[in-house]
């Protein structure tokens, strides 16, 4: 047993109900009272024996047929010791209450009021315990509770999507917005020293707006141009990811991951992949790791391509756009080539990949990354010294490593500030741990370092490709497991054996052993963590996605008061922010 | 020294000039990347993911047996499949109806995976714009003309063809053997 | 009577031409810009209308000009009306001022005319300034008038801005009137005669490139162009002032911008680099023809002004309120009065 699991079980004999280590997956599980749970938390942030200073996710099941019915699941990380811990509590349908860790983790923040909005499970002490993917008005239930119906409950589920012609338009209501919904907008009123009455004008920022990188709401209190608050208003592309997945067969979903953030797909499907991989325990031919590994850096430079354009973009560098996509572009058509499409790829496989690398492939990756060097070169002549740019970005959105880990931010966001998190370091999947690359850091932790941290992990990630290029081994591109994956087709059209195994896979689909396992990949977002709970049936019992963007918007309160309103847009750039893997 | 250079290059905008030589560069040498798309179109790849189609045998039967394998595997529910007997022929089996709602469409290329006698297939047609959604729900006819005009040369050489694309006839032409 | 007659009737044709060649310019600007951002990023700009594109600012006019005039609920309708006009009128009175070529006269029924200045008026520069704040108006009015969150900071930042920005173009060319003795625009020009030494920008016995460097970057945040286009930043502000604008007003906004880039292009022409003159001495057509030759000088310099205007648009972000501010205040302004010290000592120690 791991000496962390004994030190938990003899410090809280009563609290800690508990402990498993699952070592086949290397997962550490701790099942505690619900009442006592922040006790637990607090001595896993404090002491320096557990350290969990970094807050992954917070999640929530629903077993009707139990006594206790919902279980909400933390999942922390300890950077200092490099190690993950899960930790359980179970509560009844008539009590759903737990104490809200808010006040020992900040990101808890959002996540709990998402397990509250999608779940029901109530959290004592939380500051502002509202709905947050589902309407604020929403009274239809929670939807991810088992005894809520897939395809959903209320007037939106009958919403008709073909606007019938013979119906009247619906009567516009012109109200104005009661003093009471607005003030869950307002900051707490500073008692005033002089008779002056001032007001901070409320500025509405989205959901339809250029900068807000797709359906974002922001409603921003400003004092002048000066933001005094700035509360997010998510979801509002939320499709019910992981309620669908509960639904659908584990080779199905491969599609769905797909949309969460549709900048990067592959990055997704990997971090999908490999957690249902971890759940079968499959290891997989080392020709599809390398594979793998070089399209996850293409999605990278992809991605990061992206974000510097939009960034540019929205700073107003409107060249840096363009020059960027042009090379996307370029990266656009390999994928294409591979999988036959560009953005919603579907290229990974549970065991391998969908299909192999050409000789004609390699050629032109390589004759890429020949240029690519240069490319960055100019995209640096625009940003990289401009005075305006780096005014623009120097000391703006600044976050400190401290706060940056309470929030359980990740990816480059998190490295700017100073910290070496990286989960191809951290644990090396793919051929990560084959090839020699860095991990670049940043000092100030602000926008500018973030810049420079993602324009470095341009070139790490060119690095890494060519290694792989170079290194690419001969074999097979599927595992070879018979029972989950489907035989090639050439052999289902010829043999009956194989045709039934064929039959077997795609109607019944493959059952993984009965568990649960986190799993989290480095997206060029963040740390993009499935978590799947196995009830040994064809499909996931659960599935939650950790997704960066949401657990970054949950700083974004934190990290743009006091700024003016051009730097919110430089904020939502510098997160590299997705909606749909926001929203899911 | 340096302190000085760096002040000059301060007064002189030098960083903002050099972008502005990097700019102009580019207005001299003037090398478009976009398409006129209507007027030009790209050559897509025989891998591309686009519209669905029923494909038939070179006699001009239907390959589709109504297996209902593709409404199994997809994962948005697009086809439904309504299977009957081959009148006459009791043994063989057909789809008597066939749907597909592209508007669901994720066009993850699973269906086609899937299909056991290959008689799916995603085609390189991608305009398919249209004023009303309705006129996304396919059926077997619409889908059938797809095939038809998108595969009008139904022989194809095994080695050069990609698993996204259906096989075809692949039971009657020199298969690899299955090592045992 | 009859002298007045001619002299309206030569005055109307004067005015309607250069207004005809004004808005020529703007729609052909609008094409160029959109064409040299295109080419500079790597694509084609406006292809569809007519051969490359180049019907495209007819199209466009047509566009807005059947588009629905919209005027938001709770507006108020007056001042909505009246912005557009007072951000358009200003900008197109100021070429009243400006020597498109050599300051020649002609004789036509026994009347003397300048052709190639409306009119010569002694103050011409102060005659611009003036009007140009006015267009500011336009700007603030249309923002506030608007009822529209976005457009109201747009225009606050635009009262902000231009006030900041129109001190410094004053102050900036302070150091050109002091060296050329005079306001009207036609006596500096023909001052700076006999090749480019003379322009002022290197002229003896102060070069007022300092000055110039204030003007033209004064005069880009003037115009509310990148990067200083905070009014409008459309990333941040949706467009601000005329983000509620639609149809022939936002037309008018559009011309109003465009008119005004052409107008402190014009300006920086003639104050600095010499106006209509070549940057040699004399002429190198005939005497009759020099004209053609001033005029071309002309138009050549005003166009690198305009595409120096775009091609500040395709490199630079922009900058944020606070420090386009403190880059107004405590850089342009001091440099400006810097210059204007400089220049008056040594106006003063070698006297024409």
């Amino acid at each position: 047993m791991h000496p962390l699991l004994d030190t938990l079980k003899t410090k809280f004999p009563e609290a800690v109900l508990a402990v498993q280590e699952d070592k086949q997956r290397g997962d550490l599980s701790v099942r505690v009272a619900a009442p006592r749970l922040l006790e637990v938390a607090r001595f896993l942030h404090d002491d320096p024996v557990a350290a969990f200073d970094h807050i992954t996710d917070i999640c929530s099941a629903d077993y009707p047929d139990d006594q206790e019915r919902f279980e909400v699941i933390y999942h922390f990380l300890s950077l200092p010791h490099g190690i993950r811990i899960r930790v359980k509590a179970r509560v009844t349908e008539e009590h759903p209450v737990v104490p809200s860790i808010t006040s020992v983790w900040k990101g808890a923040d959002f996540m709990e009021r998402e397990v509250y909005d999608l779940m029901g499970i109530k959290f004592s002490g939380h500051p502002d315990l509202r709905r947050i993917l589902m309407p604020e008005d929403y009274d239809e239930g929670h939807p991810l509770r088992k005894d809520f119906p897939a395809e959903g409950r209320g007037w939106r589920s009958r919403f008709d999507f073909l606007p019938r012609l013979d119906e009247a338009p619906v009567a516009e209501t012109g109200r104005d917005i009661p003093e009471a919904e607005k003030r869950v907008f307002r900051t707490e009123p500073q008692p005033s020293s002089s008779s002056r009455r001032t007001e901070e004008l409320l500025l509405n920022m989205g959901p339809q707006h250029p900068a807000t990188h797709g359906v974002l709401r922001v409603v921003l209190e400003l004092d002048g141009e000066r933001i005094t608050k700035a509360t997010a208003d998510l979801g509002y592309l939320h499709r019910g990811v992981e309620k669908l997945a509960e639904g659908l067969a584990y080779m199905q979903i491969i599609p769905h991951t797909d949309r969460l953030d549709y900048v990067c797909s592959m990055t997704n499907n990997y971090a999908y992949v490999r957690t249902v991989e971890k759940l079968l325990g499959l290891t997989i031919p080392e020709r599809a790791e390398y594979i793998r590994t070089i399209v996850a850096e293409m999605q990278r430079i992809i991605g990061h391509l992206f974000w510097l354009g939009t960034q540019a973009l929205d700073i107003g560098a409107m060249t840096v756009f363009f020059w960027t996509f042009r090379e996307r572009e370029v990266l656009l058509d390999l994928f294409e080539k591979l999988c036959g499409a560009r953005l919603t790829l579907n290229y990974f496989r549970i065991g391998g990949v969908d299909s192999d690398f050409t000789p004609d492939l390699v050629e032109r990756l390589r004759a890429f990354l020949k240029d690519f060097p240069a490319h960055i070169e100019e995209y640096e002549t625009l940003l990289q010294t401009n005075r305006i740019w780096v005014a623009r970005t120097k000391d703006v959105a600044v976050i400190s490593a401290e706060d940056a880990i309470n929030f359980g931010l990740t990816g480059p966001v998190l490295r700017a500030s100073g910290v070496a998190y990286d989960v191809r370091k951290l644990e090396p999947y793919g051929a990560y741990g084959k090839v020699d690359w860095e991990v670049p850091i940043g000092k100030n932790g602000d926008t500018y370092d973030r810049y420079w941290v993602r324009m470095e992990e341009l070139r790490q990630s060119s690095r890494i490709i060519a290694q792989c290029l170079d290194q690419l081994p001969e074999g097979p591109i599927v595992a070879d497991a018979p029972k989950i994956i489907p035989p090639p087709k050439a052999h289902v059209m010829r043999d009956m054996e194989s045709l039934i195994h064929h039959f077997i896979i795609f109607t019944q689909g493959f059952k993984p052993p009965k568990g649960e396992t986190y799993c989290a990949t480095e997206a060029p977002k963040g740390e993009l963590g499935f978590f799947i709970i196995s009830d040994g049936s064809p499909r996931p019992y659960r599935m939650k996605i950790r997704a960066p963007s949401f657990v970054h918007m949950g700083a974004f309160d934190h990290m743009a008061r006091g700024y003016l309103i051009s730097d919110i847009v430089t904020i939502f750039g510098t997160y590299d922010i997705v909606m749909g893997e926001c929203d899911r | 020294m340096t302190k000085f250079t760096a002040w000059i290059k301060t007064i002189i905008f030098y960083e903002i000039l050099v972008g502005m030589k990097a700019t102009l560069s580019h207005l001299l040498h003037y090398k478009p990347i976009t398409l006129q798309y209507p007027h030009e179109k790209r050559t897509l790849p025989d891998s591309y993911r686009g519209m669905l189609a029923l494909l038939r045998y070179d006699d001009g039967t239907e390959k589709c047996v109504g297996c209902d394998l593709c409404e199994a595997a997809c994962p948005s529910r697009v086809i439904k499949v309504f299977s009957a007997e081959v009148p006459g022929e009791p043994t063989k089996r057909y789809a008597k109806e066939y749907y597909m709602d592209m508007t669901r469409c994720l066009f993850c290329g699973l269906c086609v995976d899937a299909c056991p006698v290959d008689a799916l297939g995603m085609t390189r047609e991608f305009e398919w714009a249209v004023y009303d959604k309705r006129q996304l729900r396919l059926n077997k006819e619409q889908l059938l003309a797809i095939g038809d005009r998108s595969y009008p040369v139904r022989e194809k050489r095994l080695e050069f063809q990609h698993p996204n694309v259906a096989f075809f006839n692949v039971a009657f032409k020199g298969l690899p053997e299955k090592e045992s | 009577m009859t002298e007045v007659g001619i002299k309206l009737v030569f005055s109307l044709t004067q005015i309607a031409v250069v207004l005809g060649i004004v808005l020529l310019t703007v729609m052909i600007l609008t094409l160029a810009e959109r064409k040299v951002l295109g080419w500079m990023q790597d694509r084609m700009g406006p292809m569809e209308v007519g051969p490359y594109g180049v019907l495209q600012p007819i199209a466009d006019g047509l566009k807005l000009f059947f588009k629905e005039d919209i005027v938001p609920a709770g507006a108020n309708k007056f001042l909505f009306s009246l912005a557009p006009i007072l951000a358009l009128v200003p900008a197109l009175i100021g070429f009243a001022v400006i020597p498109f070529g050599p300051n020649k006269t002609i004789e036509l029924f026994g009347y003397q005319f300048q052709p190639f200045v409306i009119s010569d008026i002694n103050i011409g520069i102060l005659y611009i300034l003036a009007f140009t704040s006015i267009g500011a108006y336009g700007i603030i009015l249309g923002g506030w008038a608007s009822n529209s969150k976005y457009s109201l900071l747009g225009g606050l930042r635009s009262a902000a801005q231009v006030i900041s920005y129109e001190l410094n173009v004053g102050l900036a060319i302070v150091g050109v009137l002091l060296l050329a003795g005079s306001l009207s625009l036609v006596k500096i020009t023909e001052a700076q005669a006999g090749g480019f030494w003379h322009w002022y920008v290197f002229a003896f016995p102060f070069p007022q490139i300092f000055a110039f460097v204030v003007y033209v970057i004064s005069s880009v945040a003037e115009t509310n162009r990148l990067p200083f286009d905070l009014p409008e930043a459309e990333s941040e502000l949706v467009a601000g002032f005329f983000t509620e604008y639609s149809g022939m007003r936002f037309a008018f906004f559009f011309l109003a911008e465009y008119a005004n880039m052409i107008l402190v292009s014009c300006i920086a022409a003639a104050l600095f680099l010499g106006g209509w003159n070549a940057p040699y001495p004399g002429t190198l057509l005939p005497e009759s023809l020099a004209w053609v030759e001033g005029v071309m000088w002309f138009t050549v310099k005003v166009y690198f002004f305009l595409f120096l205007f775009f091609w500040l648009r395709a490199t630079l972000p922009r900058l944020r309120y606070d420090q386009l501010m403190r880059f107004g205040w405590k850089v342009m302004l001091p440099i400006a009065l810097g210059n204007i010290l400089v220049t008056s000592i040594a106006a003063y120690l070698f006297p024409r």
